[in-house]
């Protein structure tokens, strides 16, 4: 349909009075909605942004050559997308997705829906595994959990993301991301990196550069949240990754001053926090119902980036997002200059609802965990004045430094859960007691081999965990079976 | 205030124009001697400078300028595309219709657009309507065309 079946169907028009940038102002149109779509005379589509006595302002969804005096119709529509398995394996943009015209109400959908109501959501029951140790053990997280992840720019953000996609994936969930004004250079290696490890079949990425309109790249998030609902509505899990808030946050500033909103602070709009919640309240975990008419439980995890300037942790956004979220991962600029990698600082880094999704034995491994990492955290502290220290502090320290390497994870490695248990379990079991720091990482690469190459030995090792009530009853197999699995080890090359 | 000079406009035109003259007799409040005599005389058209020198002596003459640009900017305009140059009288027909039937102050902002090819469009308030020729022979040629199809299936 062109411009003037639209202005004969509505019976509207309005002409362009002045143009900012993005935002369009135009009068006429007296039955225009806000989120409607507009078409201008020469076929370019806008959609409406607020409502005046006077006129009304409308985002340009692209780079277009409008003039003042152009004539805009209404189309009595708001922005849909059409979802399907073909978006699999593309880097798509919003202008690919987005329109006003199709009727297909199985796969079309409107971009601005309400988030579900507490009648069909359910608590979070499952765990989350991002094959990160660090996060699976001290900082879980479940199925439909909002965590965000913060930290200065370069600091391996996006690292984890990729890490906990290709876990994920692997695992049969699928990813979206969301990748909101990033370079077209990270895009495409995000993309060569799914198409590297085959899990561009669960994979959809959409993306919006620095040089889009800013319309465009406000919407990004929210299409990438529409297609996540149409894939949770079939009954699958999702994980949903936005990369990054901060900076949409930033477009939005950018469109609302355009369009004369009055700046508050740090010159964002009033609505800034209700542009961001209204968007992440759409994820959980959610009860479904599938096509055989049973009800199920499908989720939406979603993952929120957010940029902070040298380790401030009360910025605007920054604290907005947290309190929107579940928790939230922080990347400690100064951990990652130590070569700590992933550079998670674990003490100021927070999970609400992932525990409640762990079984009882990692329940208790993870409290153990935390509570001797914070010890052996003051232990070290201590060390600063140059104390001299007893026999079970520096038993104390070892160890720490022992586990600590555990959680060093080079950048795509994931592991598994039932590994990073192992790991822990070994060492807290006193295996290679005689072992320096380097030998231990050297064993550890080896019993990752193990693990991953011999599936008696993996099969074996998650039933032990299964079967293991308790940490206790834990430690005590692996030290009975500790000779067998030595024995295993020395065996690999 | 309701100046006789809004009953007399017909068409954007003359609003814009008179608007002109307005913003010259605005200038002259800065005019040394005889302020606005000058730009009355000279300036501004006979029929309007007579209207303003009956209407302005109740007033003060920045102040009766300054309503009736705040009534001009609030006349209502109807956009009409037509797809021929109108005679005076045409225009006239139509103007004083306007004024009778719908609004006083109505004035009409004609363009001329070809591919009309006749009748008229219009367009009030953000209210459009296409009355054209154009708009009749695309409809029919879609009943056509929907016959031929059926008739061919």
């Amino acid at each position: 349909m062109d411009f003037e079946t639209f202005l004969n169907a509505t019976g509207e028009i309005g002409y362009v009075r002045r143009i900012s940038s993005t935002i369009v102002f135009c009068d006429g149109l007296p039955g225009a909605k806000l989120s409607e779509v507009v078409i201008f005379e020469n076929g370019e589509i806008g959609q409406v942004f607020s409502t005046n006595k006077d006129s009304i302002e409308i985002i340009v969804l692209s780079k277009g050559y409008i003039k003042v005096g152009t004539k805009v119709a209404r189309t009595g529509q708001t922005f849909k997308i059409n979802i399907g398995n073909h978006l699999f394996g593309n880097v798509i943009s919003p202008t690919d997705l987005i329109t006003f015209e199709g009727n297909d109400e199985s796969a079309d959908r409107i971009i601005e829906s309400e988030p579900l109501g507490i009648d069909r959501r359910k608590n979070i029951g499952k765990p989350f595994e991002t094959g990160v140790t660090l996060v699976d053990l001290m900082l879980p997280l479940g199925m439909g959990q909002r965590e965000l992840l913060i930290g200065d720019r370069k600091t391996n953000k996006t690292q984890f993301v990729l890490q906990s996609i290709l876990t994920q994936a692997q695992k049969g969930t699928i990813c979206i991301y969301a990748a909101i004004a990033k370079k077209r250079t990270d895009v495409i290696l995000f993309n060569k990196f799914a198409k590297n490890n085959k899990i561009d079949g669960k994979i959809i990425t959409i993306a919006s550069y620095p040089d889009d309109p800013s319309g465009l790249i406000y919407l990004t998030p929210y299409i990438a949240m529409t297609i996540a609902e149409y894939f949770r509505d079939r009954g699958e899990d999702v994980y949903l990754c936005f990369d990054d808030l901060t900076a949409h946050a930033k477009y939005y500033r950018e469109i609302s001053l355009l369009a004369g909103r009055f700046p508050g602070r740090n010159s964002y709009p009033g609505d800034i926090f209700y542009l961001h919640s209204r968007l992440l309240e759409r994820a959980g975990n959610f009860i479904v119902e599938g096509s055989d008419k049973k009800s199920g439980e499908a989720s939406i995890t979603c993952m929120p980036v957010a940029e902070m300037v040298m380790g401030d942790f009360s910025g605007y956004i920054q604290t907005n997002l947290m309190a929107m979220t579940d928790g939230h991962l922080y990347f400690d600029r100064d951990y990652y200059n130590q070569g700590k990698r992933p550079p998670i600082n674990p003490f100021l880094s927070v999970t609400r609802v992932g525990r409640q999704a762990q079984t009882p034995l990692l329940r208790e491994l993870s409290r153990k965990i935390t509570s001797f990492m914070v010890g052996y955290e003051k232990m070290k502290e201590f060390m600063h004045f140059g104390a001299e220290l007893s026999e079970e502090s520096q038993k104390m320290l070892i160890t720490g430094d022992k586990i600590s390497s555990i959680f060093e994870q080079s950048s795509i490695s994931p592991r598994p859960f039932s590994l990073s248990i192992l790991m822990f379990t070994a060492v807290w079991a006193g295996y290679w007691q005689e072992k320096d720091i380097n030998g231990l990482k050297l064993e550890l690469k080896k019993l990752s081999n193990l693990y991953m190459v011999n599936e008696e030995f993996r099969k074996q090792a998650e039933s032990t965990i299964q079967n293991s009530p308790s940490f206790n009853h834990l430690v005590d197999s692996m030290k009975s079976s500790q000779s067998n699995i030595l024995q295993m080890l020395s065996e690999l090359k | 205030m309701s100046s006789q000079l809004l009953t007399k406009l017909r068409t954007k035109e003359d609003l814009e124009i008179l608007i002109g003259e307005l913003d010259l007799l605005d200038n002259a409040l800065y005019q040394t001697d005889k302020k606005y005599d000058d730009v009355i005389h000279n300036d501004i058209r006979s029929w309007v400078s007579e209207i303003i020198l009956n209407e302005s002596i109740k007033t003060e003459m920045p102040v009766y300028i300054k309503e009736l640009k705040n009534d001009l900017a609030n006349i209502p305009i109807i956009s009409a595309s037509i797809n021929f140059e109108p005679s005076t009288s045409f225009l006239e027909l139509i103007s004083d219709w306007l004024k009778k039937y719908v609004n006083e102050k109505m004035v009409v902002d004609l363009l001329l657009n070809s591919s009309t090819l006749g009748g008229i469009q219009l367009s009030y308030k953000g209210k459009y309507i296409d009355l054209s020729l154009r708009k009749k022979i695309v409809g029919e040629m879609e009943t056509v065309k929907l016959i031929s199809t059926n008739m061919y299936q």
